[in-house]
């Protein structure tokens, strides 16, 4: 374990402690309870008196590539409501910690997908379809290690590596930092396209739309944030994002889930994922 | 509520704020996938950055010469001032002589993956950036050179390897080197000085050498200095200039003062083949690799060509493509081995038996080539079985020794030789050509004697039916007679030991190979090439190697023709290809010409020496009650060494870890120019930064002994972002340190041309006063080569051949009879039993009696053997090894035993080159070391790799398993205890624990049982390597003071390695050519005539260490996953029997 | 799935696309028997496109001994395993494609390397089969043996990596062929690393995308050979464009070598994906080793090289490789010369069959220097 995920850990630990039983579960629908503020971190106590809903994952085994063996059993929501914005918690059991970025290491995952658009007939709940688009809130385990502190150096992955040179850290650069950078992210085309799938991030959450399997795309406007802390059975992850535009039908918004595990080689389409849930907006007792 | 059309939706994205998706959305597809790619993409924009990567701000060209011999002229890509990558110049198809002639562009590319992986050593962290000196001997300096009662320098100021480092200015540094210098020369001057080396206890018969002159224990090595005909020679300048300091300090005129020392290169690497020069007279016959082209059979014998000579390998496989058949002998299936149409894997270092044994058909057939025999061989000289002396004609018709009309002139007495780049013929001093005298050969049809000039060659060969069987009583002049043989009936009759069963016993060449290939040698006289490599070169019996291989290839007529030759591939030495150097090297210092439009006056001050002795603990070679070096190869002892452009003279110095702990300490000053820290630098006392090839300002050149080409190193305008100064600049500002000190600006005038920004002045008078340059203008080359352009040198011929001039025009050669000689009359031949082209067995890495000479009773074979020397018989020590005389049969031999068979070492163990390092440049970049050997692993996920790749011992897997080992686990690889790693090791842990090799075994399916390789060279194991892998968090074998990075957990592959002196190669009467220009001498000359060592000589125990997977724990894992030889998975075993796929056609298999 | 023609395996296969040919095909000839393994190709790539960080470990260009050497570790074994036995009925292959075994779930069979199997890039360097246990006599074929295989991507007509993506960002170029992988729109699924049987396609950890060899483009699109090409000293690779057999031009020199003289094989081509890098197999190594790599034309390829002596036509084009940095569309042999030609004819540079010899006067008397051999 990380250093820095230890510390998290024992104060959620010490937390748990603290606050007795768990809450009662909400077994039908998500139960979004309405706060005056929405806490981004898992260990935040305002999380005690949500109710939990149990979502069943299933394999996404629709389009290839697709999983054909069922791994995570369920994904532990909660949710937070204010204003347009919706905090959800999402925990889940997994073994192993998967954050490291590597030619063969998947990291772990989750997201929370809701229409973009409030409607009756809500789109297929497999990454929306054409002209009906989903936005997707996702978290990656990596990112969340980068946000919490770790550098952005091939050594952050293999600590033991040795590389003598590269062409935009040599001497003849040194003292401008401008010339620096804009030679560094000549070699990382992905990042100079601003696609920075790793490294060079701020937010281990990304926004994304989609219409359908294949088309998934960033938003043009990241708002949303999040936080995710290794639990003593898997992650715990705080997910505040946008509500859908239009009205709640019959005082419910919809939302599906997903999670990832790494260390099961999951990614893409290779995933753990619910249908449309019901969310449910009360109004704080 | 209706589905949002499109629109819609876009209106309300851009509504809610998302107007750049809504633009970007226009294009409509970044929510879609693409419909089919394969066909079609939407978006292609994305590219431009593969072709901003792609695009650079500037280019320039630079010469990179390495002791590689390729010299390639590469361009650089400079982006924001960083050069971001190297390639080819491509314009070695433009290469031009003085008349026209023409390369073509077959030559290019000219490049190879270290050159490309330069950029790596411009910016690494290892690059060194202004100077450094040793905290102890700047403190040295500063307290005065404090020395105890015998002049010996206080313990505590030279902590070498483990002392701390300061940064200096070039200036700073120049004024310590200058002050040691003056020190250390008067120190040891006139009789004080004597009395001190004398108490030092250094050989009275090396302390005599040096007259008083303290001048004489400095050393200077510019290594290769054919790489560098101004920055490298440039160390023999400044030894010669130190008559100056000499004067300084003894107070002497010009006329008496002395030089200081200059250590040799091509010998002292090993890269001289030595019995070259006793056979042609001269130092190295070679030729251009193109020569290949023109060939019908090519045996590439103990050379690795395709990795050794990476860009002109295609030569060899394009010959292929038009015929040339490809006959490969190594000591393994070699990389070269898969061009080969014929493959000879043999037993390592037997390679003058084997040439023997080829040669034994050919007599006991009669294949050989009589014509070329008669007129270019003294096969059919008579030798005198009472004297084993050649027979002179003076002594059987009375006649005074002919005059000499072929290309040749005797020089009167007292007449000095005029410079060689003037020289049309060969010149002999008077006295030499009486000593001389004429041969004789006996004439079968009169049935008389008959004398041979030596201008009686070729064409103009006088030899008739010449007797070359059997024995002949010829009547002297005084009446008396005397019994004589053919040098061809000695031959045969020694030879014929080697029958093709006994080759093949002694050699593990099958005999029907050995019987096919003599044949098929013989079945063409004239149409092959033997391109001899480095590997039979480094075996202490190497001068037996080349007499035996000449033999065999004058007995099919294949020396000094383009398709038919002998070459020596080792290093490129031939510093004559500029023979107008002494224009530079040896201008009077006390007499400087500063007009740089006239030429210089040439007195030679400096002294040349083998550092073979100083490799060798500083001594001459002594068996029993003899001395076996020669005077004119007395060495004087070791005070002071400054080296540039090598690596070789220290850090990777034959037997380097008793050098550095038993030879070193009695070194005053060690002072290196390097731009990239070196083991050398490990050990130094000083260290000059200079200028990469990269960041030249001032010009520099080169040529090659393998192709054609003049290089050119322009300068070039890339920013000197290291604190650099050229190597000249470092000389010229010790030369005005000195000036300073002595009051004497000649020092300073010696540099005069460097200091007004004019070095190229030097290579002009070098142009102009140069055989095979005259005429070539240096700004006009320069501007060339800038553009990526060499030229050619006006050689004889292009490709070059050496001894085409003597086949061509009817020349003599350069030896006493004009002939290739076979025969060695001289007393060292005889005493040492090599009078006759011998087989010896290896020094060291033998399985059998070390260096004993194979040989059946022989007539003219008489040795004086180790009582001679007052040596018991079976002192196997090593250094009486080297000078044992004894001879056995090859019965017997096979019989006899290495003595450390009885202690468990039983492996020949030897130290190639490879693809992966050129000589003076190890692996020690990331992306070329990665791909060293299976061990790479950029991101070293076993924390015990030294570095991102390590050394390793191949071994035979059958051999391996016997021993415990497997596949890619650690072991120990220990040569004889006696002295290695290091003399004193059993009583000295601190410096055992890192020079005993410690390094990855590997198993190795292509070499021979018994059998064991390690590739040359790595960076080897330094106290500071070893305190980094102990200290560092990453492992890494880095010394954390220097960012020196070692190869190795522990030792390298010099840890097994010595210095070996031969006899023969120590002789004050071997006739041959002197280095520049046609004049003739004997006895000593630096690269010609001298010690070569043996380092690929050592005979090892190994014993497991650690197991091979990551940590430590279980297999490594290629092994473990069945992918490694004698590991097969099942899938590995259908893999490599090609049975994955099978056919069903009426296609008919072989 | 839609049904494509794949002329390397001489009948119609399962693709997950229609069939759409590029006007124009990027292609690649390599002389195994001229490869030393120097890997300045390797060098030549890595130092231009692979510098960056995340990608020290990425050989876009590798060069492997085979039969011990894979990188990564087991590439081609490993899926020779998965694939099974396969047969060939004459030049008709009768097994399945990667693209006919692709099982349930999936759109290709392949297999995704473990991080671990990166390491070791140069394993088995110079290990023979067969072995040496004393001294030995051989002669071709040898019977220890070795050979070099330089890889590349092998912008494949039918690329497995293409297919395999679920977002489509790996396209094949229309003009030349060029198989290249959006890094604006992967997000680092590794889809195509699994799939890719050549194992030509590395993720990138510290950009989170996926990438792979673009054949150099920026120099493809000026006339010029890519990097691994222009630096090749062992002079074993040509560049250029290969047609469909029933378009193929003898005065292309890469039709004349694939086509005409079917003297260059694809590279597994029983994995069905119609690769364009193709290789003249090594004349010392044993057919069906060479059978089961190139497939069922070795044995022919290799009779053909072998009798290159009497062949002035292949020796000449083969002595042409590597002599000039631009791309070569056309050649022809006049005697003892051979050309390399533009599109148009105009020519681009022309190399002898053998390299002159030059001698020059023994004594230059204008200068009144001797020249000589050993000065």
């Amino acid at each position: 374990m990380k250093p820095f995920r230890l510390v998290l850990w024992m104060s959620l630990t010490v937390l748990l402690a603290a606050c007795g039983q768990g809450p009662q579960t909400s077994p039908a629908e998500v139960t979004a309870l309405s706060a005056g503020t929405l806490p981004l971190d898992p260990a935040d106590v305002a999380w005690r008196k949500v109710p939990v809903h149990p979502a069943r994952l299933i394999p996404q085994d629709l389009v290839e590539p697709r999983l054909l063996r069922p791994t995570t059993a369920e994904v532990r929501v909660r949710a937070l409501a204010r204003g347009g914005e919706m905090a959800f918690l999402l925990e889940w059991d997994d073994p192993t910690a998967d954050d490291l970025p590597g030619a063969a290491r998947f990291s772990d995952a989750c997201a929370v997908q809701m229409p973009v658009q409030t409607s009756a007939d809500l789109p297929a709940p497999q990454m929306g379809e054409t002209s009906r688009a989903v936005s997707i809130t996702y978290w990656r385990a990596s990112w969340q290690a980068e946000a919490d502190g770790r550098g952005d150096t091939i050594r952050d992955l293999y600590p033991n590596a040795s590389v003598d040179h590269y062409p935009f850290e040599a001497a003849p650069l040194a003292g401008d930092e401008a010339a620096r950078r804009e030679a560094a992210l000549r070699y990382a085309p992905a990042r100079a396209l601003g696609n920075a799938m790793e490294g060079g991030r701020s937010t281990p959450v990304q926004d994304l739309l989609a219409e359908g399997p294949g088309t998934l795309t960033p938003a043009p406007v990241q708002e949303s944030r999040g936080k995710g802390i290794r639990t003593k059975t898997g992650w715990a992850v705080v997910l505040v994002r946008k509500l859908p535009e239009g009205p709640p039908v019959g005082g419910r918004f919809q939302a599906a889930f997903a999670v990832w595990q790494g260390s099961e080689q999951e990614v893409g389409s290779r995933k753990m994922r619910t249908g449309w849930i019901p969310v449910n907006l009360e109004k704080a007792s | 509520m209706n589905p949002l059309s499109r629109r819609q939706f876009l209106e309300r994205m851009g509504a809610a704020g998302f107007g750049a998706l809504a633009s970007s959305a226009l294009g409509a597809w970044n929510l879609e996938a693409p419909e089919n790619p394969l066909a079609v993409y939407p978006d292609r924009g994305w590219e431009k950055v593969y072709r901003d990567l792609w695009r650079v701000d500037s280019t320039f060209t630079f010469l990179c010469a390495p002791n590689d011999t390729h010299n390639c002229l590469l361009k650089a890509h400079v982006r924001n001032g960083v050069i971001t990558r190297i390639g080819p110049s491509m314009r070695y198809g433009e290469a031009e002589d003085l008349y026209g002639n023409r390369t073509t562009h077959r030559w290019d590319p000219r490049v190879c993956q270290k050159g490309l992986a330069l950029t790596r050593r411009f910016y690494g962290d290892r690059r060194i950036s202004g100077c450094r000196v040793r905290a102890g001997f700047k403190k040295w300096v500063e307290d005065g050179f404090p020395r105890g009662e015998n002049g010996r320098p206080p313990k505590e100021y030279f902590n070498r390897g483990r002392d701390e480092w300061v940064k200096v200015s070039h200036d700073k540094a120049a004024e310590l080197v200058a002050a040691a210098l003056e020190n250390i020369a008067a120190t040891y001057s006139g009789e004080e000085g004597r009395k001190r080396l004398l108490a030092q206890g250094y050989d009275e018969a090396t302390v005599e050498t040096l007259g008083g002159a303290g001048v004489r224990t400095l050393k200077f090595r510019g290594g290769m200095p054919l790489l560098g005909m101004t920055r490298v020679l440039g160390f023999y300048r400044m030894a010669n200039s130190m008559a100056l300091l000499d004067a300084h300090i003894r107070k002497v005129s010009p006329e008496q003062a002395s030089g200081a020392k200059g250590f040799d290169n091509y010998s002292w690497h090993t890269d001289l083949p030595p019995g070259h020069p006793m056979v042609t007279g001269q130092q190295t016959i070679e030729f251009d690799l193109a020569c290949v082209e023109h060939a019908q059979t090519v045996v590439v014998w103990g050379m690795n060509w395709i990795t050794t000579k990476m860009p002109d390998a295609h030569w060899l496989t394009e010959a292929r493509l038009k015929g040339t058949k490809v006959v490969v002998i190594a000591c393994e299936y070699s990389a070269t081995a898969t061009k080969g149409d014929q493959v000879l894997v043999v037993r390592p270092g037997t390679t003058p038996a084997l040439a023997l044994g080829l040669c034994h058909v050919l007599l006991r057939d009669r294949l050989y080539d009589e014509t070329y025999v008669k007129r270019w061989t003294d096969l059919p000289l008579l030798v005198r079985m009472d004297t084993l002396k050649l027979l002179r004609a003076e002594e059987v018709f009375g006649s005074a020794p002919a005059p000499l009309a072929n290309a040749t002139r005797v020089l009167a007495k007292g007449e000095k030789e005029p410079p060689p780049g003037t020289h049309r013929e060969m010149l002999i001093p008077g006295e030499m050509r009486r000593e001389w005298g004429d041969a004789v050969w006996w004439d079968r049809n009169a049935g008389l004697p008959r004398p041979v000039t030596r201008d009686e060659v070729g064409e103009r060969s006088s030899v008739g039916d010449a007797l070359l069987e059997g024995r002949v009583e010829v009547r002297l002049k005084d009446g008396s007679r005397v019994t004589c043989r053919p040098v061809f009936d000695l031959v045969k009759e020694y030879a014929a030991h080697f029958t093709p069963e006994a080759t093949e016993a002694l050699t593990w060449a099958p005999a029907q190979a050995v019987e096919s290939l003599a044949r098929n040698l013989a079945a063409a006289p004239g149409t092959t090439l033997f391109a001899v490599g480095m590997g039979p070169n480094q075996f202490f019996n190497n001068d037996n190697k080349d007499r035996a291989v000449f033999l065999l290839a004058a007995l099919t007529g294949n020396v000094g023709k383009i398709g038919g030759n002998v070459g020596s591939f080792a290093g490129n030495h031939r510093v004559a290809l500029f023979n107008g150097a002494p224009q530079y090297i040896n201008e009077n210092p006390f007499d400087l010409e500063l007009d740089p439009a006239k030429p210089a006056r040439i007195r030679q001050y400096w002294r040349p020496e083998s550092a073979h002795y100083y490799n060798h603990e500083d001594h001459p070679l002594r068996v029993g009650n003899r001395l076996l070096t020669g005077k004119t190869h007395m060495p004087s002892p070791t005070k002071s060494l400054w080296f540039a452009n090598a690596n070789s003279i220290l850090g990777n110095v034959k037997w380097h870890y008793n050098t550095v702990v038993n030879v070193l300490p009695r070194i005053e000053m060690i002072a290196v120019n390097e731009w990239w820290w070196s083991t050398s630098c490990e050990w130094a006392d000083v260290v000059f930064g200079v200028d990469s090839w990269a960041e030249l300002k001032h010009p520099d050149m080169t040529a090659s002994v393998t192709n054609p080409f003049l290089c050119v190193f322009p300068r070039t305008p890339l920013r000197r972002v290291f604190e650099t100064l050229g190597d000249v600049e470092v000389l010229a500002l010790v030369g005005k340190k000195l000036a300073e000190r002595t009051g004497d600006r000649r020092f300073a005038d010696v540099w005069a041309f460097v200091n007004q920004g004019r070095t190229d002045a030097y290579l002009q008078r070098i142009l102009d006063h140069s055989s095979n340059t005259k005429g070539y203008r240096f700004s006009e080359l320069e501007a060339r080569a800038s553009q990526g352009i060499p030229a050619l040198l006006n050689s004889r011929t292009s490709p070059k051949a050496v001894g085409y001039d003597q086949i061509a025009d009817n020349r003599p050669w350069y030896t006493k009879t004009g002939r290739l000689e076979f025969y060695r009359e001289e007393d060292e031949f005889i005493e040492a039993g090599e009078n006759l082209p011998v087989h010896r067995e290896p020094v060291d890495s033998t399985f059998h009696e070390p260096n004993v000479i194979v040989a059946p009773p022989h007539e003219a074979l008489r040795p004086a053997g180790p009582e001679a020397y007052g040596v018991a018989k079976d002192d196997l020590s090593c250094e009486t090894r080297c000078g044992r005389n004894v001879v056995l049969s090859w019965r017997e031999t096979k019989a006899s035993r290495h003595p450390l068979r009885a202690k468990g070492y039983g492996f020949v163990f030897h130290t190639p080159k490879y693809r992966h390092g050129a000589h003076t440049t190890p692996i020690d970049t990331d992306m070329v070391a990665v791909l060293f050997g299976p061990f790479g692993d950029i991101y070293r996920r076993d924390k015990r790799n030294p570095f991102v790749t390590e050394g390793y011992v191949d071994v035979n897997p059958a051999d391996a398993r016997e021993l415990g080992i497997e596949d890619g686990d650690y072991v120990w690889v220990d040569g004889d205890p006696e002295d290695r790693p290091f003399r004193g090791w059993q009583k000295n842990e601190k410096d055992y624990r890192f020079a005993r090799l410690l390094c990855r075994a590997r198993y190795y399916p292509g070499t021979p049982r018994g059998v064991t390789r390690m590739w040359f060279n790595m960076y080897g194991t330094t106290p500071g390597s070893q305190e980094g892998q102990r200290t560092r968090p990453d492992g890494l074998a880095k010394n954390p003071r220097t960012n020196y990075q070692a190869m190795f957990r522990s030792g390298s592959h010099q840890s097994a390695t010595r210095g070996w002196l031969k006899p023969t190669l120590m002789t004050d009467s071997l006739v041959r050519k002197n280095l520049f220009g046609q004049g003739i001498g004997k006895g000593f000359l630096p690269d010609v005539h001298c010690p070569t060592g043996a380092p690929r000589e050592a005979f090892v125990k190994i014993t497991r260490a650690e197991k091979g997977g990551i940590g430590g724990e279980g297999l490594w894992r290629p092994a473990d996953l069945g992918i490694r030889p004698t590991y097969e998975s099942e899938a590995m075993k259908i893999y490599l029997a090609g049975s994955f796929v099978t056919r069903r056609d009426g296609e008919e298999r072989p | 799935m839609s049904r494509v023609f794949n002329w390397q395996i001489g009948r119609e296969m399962a693709y997950w696309y229609p069939e759409s040919r590029p006007r124009k095909q990027f292609a690649a000839v390599f002389d195994i028997n001229k490869c030393i393994a120097c890997q300045t190709c390797t060098l030549a790539c890595k130092t231009t496109w692979t510098s960056g960080k995340g990608q020290e470990y990425m050989l876009w260009n590798n060069v492997e001994s085979k039969p011990f050497g894979f990188f990564p570790l087991r590439w081609d074994l490993k899926l020779l395993e998965m694939l099974g036995a396969q047969r060939w009925e004459g030049r008709v292959y009768a097994g399945q494609t990667l693209f006919e075994a692709a099982p349930a779930g999936e759109r290709v069979l392949g297999w995704r390397p473990q991080d671990e199997d990166y390491a070791y890039p140069n394993v088995g360097e110079d290990d023979c089969a067969g072995g040496v246990e004393g001294g030995t006599s051989l002669r071709v074929p040898h019977l220890s043996w070795f050979f070099y295989l330089p890889r590349i991507c092998n912008h494949c007509t039918y690329p497995a990596c293409l297919a395999s993506c679920p977002r489509g960002s790996i396209y094949k170029r229309p003009e030349d062929g060029i198989v290249l992988l959006d890094q604006s729109r992967c997000r680092g699924y590794r889809e195509c690393v699994k799939a890719c049987p050549y194992k030509k396609v590395f993720f990138n950890p510290m950009t989170g995308t996926s990438e792979k060899c673009i054949a150099c483009f920026p120099k493809i699109e000026t006339g010029l050979v890519p990097q691994c090409f222009a630096n090749c000293i062992g002079k074993i690779r040509l560049a250029g464009f290969v047609s469909t057999p029933e378009n193929a031009r003898p005065e292309n020199p890469v039709d004349y070598l694939v086509h005409v003289r079917k003297i260059a094989l694809p590279l597994f081509p029983q994995f069905g994906l119609e690769p364009n890098v193709y290789y003249i197999p090594p004349v010392h190594a044993p057919k069906r080793f060479l059978e089961q790599m190139f497939g069922p034309g070795a044995g022919a390829a290799v009779a053909a090289y072998l009798k290159a002596p009497d062949d002035p036509d292949l020796a000449g084009l083969l002595g042409l490789f590597g002599s000039t940095e631009r791309l070569i569309p056309r050649w022809k042999r006049q005697g003892e010369t051979v050309f390399g030609l533009e599109e148009g004819g105009g020519e681009i540079l022309r190399v002898p069959l053998r390299e002159p010899v030059h001698v020059r006067m023994a004594l230059d008397s204008k200068l009144g220097v001797a020249r000589t051999n050993c000065p």
